[in-house]
């Protein structure tokens, strides 16, 4: 995991969450955890269309950094989390899997 | 010849089951197919405990005083004002979390675009409870006939997906939702939604990556 995929993880879980990380917290657990996270807050909202659906389903973090992140940062990096508030809060095992991951636990 | 006609006939049968099944869905968007939607809670009552039991160690947790085993208490971090971690030397750990109401994403500007799940319940407390008891059998009742209580029980579609088993603990002035996980992939195997009258509207969820019933029973009747 390069430096750029942990900033990246980094800013994607500061948009989703409004929860702010150091890009070396990120290790490829959380980072897998992430992908698993946001391919189900992506089925739950219609406001998240415009990220492309993983191609299996066990997304990871080559479908984050290649895929997802542009179109997060284009799209949805301006407080537009409220427009998956209500997704993220039935996903919320899956956030607290990836805090505990991002503890290396 | 036979053969060829049989497949056709096959395809065509399969075909019109699908479209039968499907059929529903034109007047009805609420198809429960999941196991997943008729979960439905035990209620256990709390027994609270008189006196300490032996090696345990009392941790504050955020507000609420509660024991868990010495085994499980080899560090206690204050990860963040509202974060609290307890580690054992095994790696073990319960992650402590409070967290304020926010009735699940509906306490702002979301609740316009959502008017009928938003409108199905008063706080956290009282989705979880309606999450963990309702079940598609209840929505024809008059009590639970209107849409946003078939978005709640949609939602255990989501919610316990993941999830092998259910269980809602009642006491005075304390009710938990527990969750055991199922899916190996996680690290978080038991979750506890933890809402106490003494520190209302704030709540605690604890999440642990291991499971150990006698460690939960032990905090379930010592929180206070």
């Amino acid at each position: 995991m390069t430096f750029d995929d942990k900033r990246k993880c980094s800013e994607i879980w500061e948009m989703l969450t409004g929860e702010h990380t150091q890009p070396n917290d990120w290790n490829p657990e959380a980072a897998d955890a992430l992908a698993t996270m946001l391919a189900e807050v992506r089925q739950c909202s219609s406001a998240m269309s415009f990220v492309p659906k993983p191609s299996s389903s066990r997304p990871g973090l080559g479908w984050i950094v290649i895929y997802v992140y542009n179109v997060f940062k284009n799209r949805y990096a301006t407080n537009k989390g409220q427009l998956f508030k209500i997704c993220i809060s039935s996903s919320g095992q899956l956030k607290r899997d990836v805090e505990m991951k991002l503890m290396g636990l | 010849m036979f053969v060829v006609l049989c497949i056709v006939l096959g395809a065509g049968h399969s075909m019109g089951e699908d479209e039968k099944a499907f059929e529903a869905y034109r007047f009805n968007p609420f198809q429960f197919p999941y196991p997943e939607y008729s979960y439905k809670a035990d209620i256990v009552a709390i027994s609270h405990l008189n006196q300490a039991p032996k090696d345990t160690t009392s941790i504050d947790c955020f507000g609420i005083s509660a024991l868990f085993p010495k085994k499980y208490v080899d560090q206690v971090d204050k990860k963040s004002p509202s974060r609290l971690v307890i580690r054992s030397k095994n790696n073990q750990a319960i992650m402590i979390n409070r967290e304020k109401d926010q009735r699940m994403g509906c306490s702002d500007e979301s609740e316009k675009n959502n008017k009928d799940f938003c409108s199905a319940f008063t706080s956290t407390e009282d989705f979880y409870n309606k999450l963990f008891t309702l079940t598609p059998d209840d929505l024809a009742k008059d009590t639970y006939a209107s849409t946003g209580f078939a978005w709640i029980v949609h939602r255990k579609g989501i919610m316990f997906q993941r999830v092998s088993d259910v269980k809602i603990y009642k006491g005075k002035g304390l009710t938990i939702y527990r969750t055991d996980l199922k899916d190996p992939d996680m690290s978080i195997k038991t979750e506890l939604i933890v809402f106490p009258e003494s520190i209302k509207p704030d709540f605690l969820i604890l999440s642990m990556n291991f499971k150990d019933n006698d460690l939960i029973e032990t905090f379930i009747s010592s929180a206070k």
